[in-house]
């Protein structure tokens, strides 16, 4: 197996939040019920899947036909994750940005919609993202696909990050290959999302 | 480069055939040329269920809303959106796993679901929230690591269970793991077992006392016990028919004090024969054997069994398992050492509740709890590394919804919780009250009415500390709570002795979330006994019957009392008083809380509810293979377009065998795959009595197959696509011919020995 750029639709994009603003993660949900109401973030939003009970995983989870939302804790980092799972047109760097700009979106409705709870919100410093490849056939977890990937982000993170101090390293995860791409200090997310829409 | 190149030689190509075949049928119903009941019930078979809200309608809080799928009217089943996600059920038979397997499944619910793996009640792994299309390559997947999701749902003999301390155990009579795997093969894909009108469940547990097997509610359970004939010990099982759950529970009847072991085989088969030719086809609500056996009686179903058995001829699977070289056994990866007695904090709490001595001195059985059954892909992944260093392969999931580690050197628990707790899989209270069995509920069942998970999880939440520190009485700590969304107990409420089921009461013009409280079931004897409803209670106010029940059992019972004898001797009314203060509700002014679920924010409404597919579509078998045969003329054409000509003309041929065989099943079950065996009944029971004639073509498309069995293979490629049209005419045909059949009045179709009789 070898890597494919163009057959790798499936992947996933999480937005890390400072973590003491993150909270108790079943207030999320009657948040993502209302999404569902007012169709408030792209794609067709079905159901809210409550995994609170777990560690290491998605928390709060909008299920949606195009790719899902979560409130996310995997590696007990908290953040708001995209899993893509239809296909997107163009290359994959598009199709990154497709992501990035749905995400970022979220992200920032949520912030918005959790300000006003008792504590405080939930905040996105805004200066990391990671990427994780979720198809082990597209992207087998080899250091050629590695190389690949990580020129992409390379690209991905210049555009994201308005092309300062970009730094990609990769995330240990043993099962899958995954990058974060970071910059330093925070970078607010309206900024972030006029860069890749 | 996909997933069938990439996995070729690492699937077994029996495995390999069926998955391609149903990646054929899934294209075909794309293209509307197979029924969507037919396809239902195929995708069932392979454990493709459906899903809450995929008739794409949701009531978001607000009323009910349409869910715009991009499926263009496309249906998956009857009023199935083909683009709504759906649950993939995947058979562990006796809950066996092995750290590869479980590694798979954590990619594959990565990939394909919610990344996030789910055990339940039957030993089975659940994926949610998956698309159709993914099932081919995810079935692949599975393959590659000896895993089949065949008959895992549908009207099929369903995941073979056994408990999972077999082999193991301190009080088992012998290891019941090989005579469960022997039945699980022998019965997987029987053409005995294709042909009834609901699911058949089977069970075996090493010993009558424990709760194991649970064989008392099975289709057919099997408790392990010896006899001793001529000093010589012999192995058998006391054999139970006809139990089942579901909203009228049965007990499971004796069949036979002792069945020697070399009988199971064939009395599993002849068991299935019978159920297949006398069980309710029509109405689904009375078709689980367990009707069958009340309505003819013990006596009559046992003689009828035994007359079809005696007429079997000797098949050699039966007692191959028995022969030979036994199978391996499970071997400990590391010495076996006693514990030092240290560990960190909490170990004291988790060994207490979730380490199991086995028999084998220096060895425990470890239970990871696993809140509702869920755990993450990571924490999957991450225990099939704990595994690999700690066991081997000596992993089980488990009916109560979780996942033991076997084999485990006592001298290695504290460094195994260590490693387990920092994973999040460290949790207490296992086997303990804290420790909740739920059903999916209305978060993915379409025919759940009330949040079983949503309760199951609050109730977690507000006991397992207590779990954790030690805390309960030891009167209650041992009690069983199992949650239902519906009556359909598939949470198994009724074997609890705290057992809850969904329901709904309508207060001021609003639906109201309610549990209906039953008491008394007898999780301990193998199921020993099935609890009694004793009133609905609002959802949110079930912990406070929890509290009030358990808090009143160990102030009052009497010395030594179990919870069951309590119940009993205090009363049905007495115990409804005891929490009839609770049943009422205040008005939605003045508490809305009541008027939404556990864990649901949305206005609480029976909207959502669908059609389940729990019971499977009653399709024939003649249905099946012609559907079947289409698929394969499906084939036919692409090879030829390929040039491959000679495998062309042999899928044209074989469509037009399968059609035929599936006329002939309509009469004559047994007909199997001989192609000059269909040829001669098919020319004897419909083309010499022109059952099969059209009105005005008359045998002609029959001869398109005498034509082809008699002269062989075609070679031309010219010749072969005229084969392959006249295929589909025969097939038309064949569908033509079933749709005046089903018209007819019902006949009965013979029993096994008159057939061979004849």
């Amino acid at each position: 197996m070898a890597y494919h750029a163009a057959a790798l639709q499936r992947f996933s994009l999480k937005i890390f939040a400072e973590p003491a603003s993150a909270g108790v993660p079943s207030t999320i949900i009657p948040v993502f019920h209302r999404w569902i109401q007012e169709g408030a973030v792209p794609g067709l939003l079905i159901d809210v899947a409550d995994y609170t009970h777990l560690v290491d995983g998605p928390s709060v989870l909008l299920i949606a036909h195009e790719a899902n939302y979560a409130l996310d804790e995997t590696g007990g980092r908290p953040g708001l994750s995209y899993t893509r799972k239809q296909p997107l047109e163009g290359t994959f760097g598009e199709r990154l940005a497709v992501a990035a700009a749905a995400l970022i979106a979220a992200a920032r409705r949520l912030e918005h919609d959790t300000s006003r709870m008792t504590g405080g919100g939930i905040v996105f410093p805004g200066n990391e993202i990671a990427f994780a490849a979720n198809d082990r056939l597209a992207a087998p977890r080899t250091a050629d696909t590695e190389t690949a990937l990580r020129d992409a982000l390379v690209a991905f993170g210049g555009r994201l990050f308005g092309g300062s101090n970009v730094e990609v390293q990769p995330l240990d995860d043993p099962a899958r290959l995954g990058l974060t791409v970071k910059t330093v200090g925070a970078v607010p997310l309206a900024t972030l999302l006029s860069r890749v829409e | 480069m996909t997933w069938k190149e990439a996995l070729a030689d690492r699937i077994p190509a029996e495995l390999a055939a069926e998955i391609d075949t149903f990646e054929r049928q899934i294209a075909l119903r794309r293209q509307d040329k197979i029924d969507e009941k037919v396809f239902a019930e195929t995708r069932l078979r392979r454990g493709v269920y459906g899903q809450r809200y995929d008739n794409g309608q949701r009531n978001d809080g607000t009323g009910p809303k349409m869910l715009p799928y991009p499926s263009n009217g496309l249906t998956k089943g009857p009023e199935t959106v083909w683009d709504a996600p759906g649950m993939q059920r995947i058979k562990i038979p006796m809950g066996r796993l092995t750290p590869d397997q479980m590694d798979t499944l954590a990619d594959i619910a990565e990939e394909y679901s919610d990344g996030v793996c789910h055990v339940t009640t039957r030993q089975d792994i659940q994926l949610h929230f998956v698309h159709l299309d993914d099932t081919p390559d995810l079935m692949r997947r599975l393959a590659a690591v000896g895993i089949t999701t065949r008959e895992a749902c549908g009207n099929t003999v369903r995941n073979v269970t056994a408990c999972p301390l077999a082999g193991v155990c301190r009080d088992e009579t012998f290891d019941v793991t090989p005579h469960a795997e022997a039945c699980m093969r022998f019965l997987l894909g029987h053409p005995d077992a294709q042909d009834f009108g609901r699911k058949f469940k089977v069970a075996f547990s090493g010993c009558r006392e424990h709760a194991c097997g649970l064989v008392s509610m099975h289709d057919l359970g099997l408790i392990a016990v010896t006899r001793s004939e001529n000093g010589v010990e012999r192995h058998g099982f006391e054999t139970y028919v006809g139990g089942g759950l579901g909203a009228v529970p049965h007990q499971a009847r004796l069949f036979d004090k002792f069945l020697p072991v070399e009988e199971l085989l064939p009395i599993a088969q002849a068991i299935s024969r019978v159920f297949a030719r006398l069980g309710e086809k029509r109405n689904r609500a009375r078709a689980r054997i367990k009707f069958l056996v009340a309505h003819l009686g013990l006596d009559e179903f046992k003689r009828l069994v035994l007359e079809e058995r005696a007429a079997l001829p000797d098949d050699p699977r039966w007692t191959a398992h028995l022969s030979g070289e036994p199978p391996e056994a499970e071997q400990p990866l590391r010495p076996a050492a006693a514990a030092d007695g240290s560990g960190s904090n909490g170990f004291g709490g988790w060994a207490r509740t979730n380490v199991y001595r086995q028999r084998q001195t220096g060895y425990a059985t470890v239970t990871v709890a696993l809140p509702l059954g869920d755990l993450t892909a990571r924490q999957m992944r991450r225990l099939a590394s704990l595994a690999r260093r700690y066991v081997g392969g000596a992993v089980r999931a488990t009916v109560e919804q979780n996942i033991v580690l076997r084999w485990v050197s006592e001298a290695d628990l504290p460094a195994l919780y260590r490693e387990l707790s920092a994973v999040g899989l460290g949790g207490a209270g296992a086997g303990t009250l804290a420790d909740i069995t739920a059903c999916p509920g209305t978060d993915t069942c379409k025919l759940g009415i009330a949040s079983s998970r949503g309760l199951a999880a609050e109730l977690t939440s507000r006991l397992s500390e207590r779990a954790a520190a030690g805390a309960f009485d030891p009167a209650v700590e041992g009690l069983r709570i199992k949650t239902s969304g519906c009556f359909n107990s598939c949470g198994q409420h009724h074997i609890a002795d705290l057992g809850f089921y969904g329901v709904s009461r309508n207060i001021g013009g609003y639906a109201v979330p309610h549990f209906q409280v039953v008491l008394g079931g007898k999780w301990l004897d193998n199921a020993g006994a099935y609890g009694l409803a004793s009133g609905a209670v609002p959802s949110k106010r079930i912990p406070e019957v929890v509290e009030r029940i358990t808090g009143r059992f160990v102030a009052e019972r009497r010395e030594d009392e179990s919870f069951q004898d309590y119940t009993r001797r205090i009363g049905k009314r007495a115990l409804r008083e005891m929490f009839a203060d609770l049943a009422a509700v205040p008005s939605h002014d003045d508490d809305p809380s009541f008027y939404s679920d556990w864990g649901d924010p949305r206005e609480f409404t029976l909207g959502d509810m669908g059609v389940g597919e729990c019971a499977g579509e009653v399709v024939s078998l003649t249905e099946f293979d012609l559907a079947a045969a289409e698929a394969r003329i499906f084939e036919a054409q692409s090879r030829l377009e390929e040039q491959a000509v000679a495998q062309a003309d042999e899928l044209a041929y074989g469509a037009m065998l399968l059609g035929a065989r599936g006329l002939i099943k309509s009469e004559f079950i047994d007909i199997g795959d001989d192609p000059d065996a269909i040829v001669r009944e098919f020319r004897t029971r419909f083309f010499d009595t022109q059952v099969f004639f059209d009105k005005y073509a008359g045998g002609k498309f029959a001869m398109y197959l005498f034509r082809r069995h008699e002269s062989g293979p075609r070679l031309a490629p010219d010749a072969v696509h005229h084969l392959i049209e006249e295929a589909q005419l025969f097939l038309e045909a064949c569908h033509a011919c079933q749709a005046r059949l089903a018209a007819r009045p019902a006949a009965g179709v013979p029993a096994a020995a008159e057939e061979r009789a004849r």
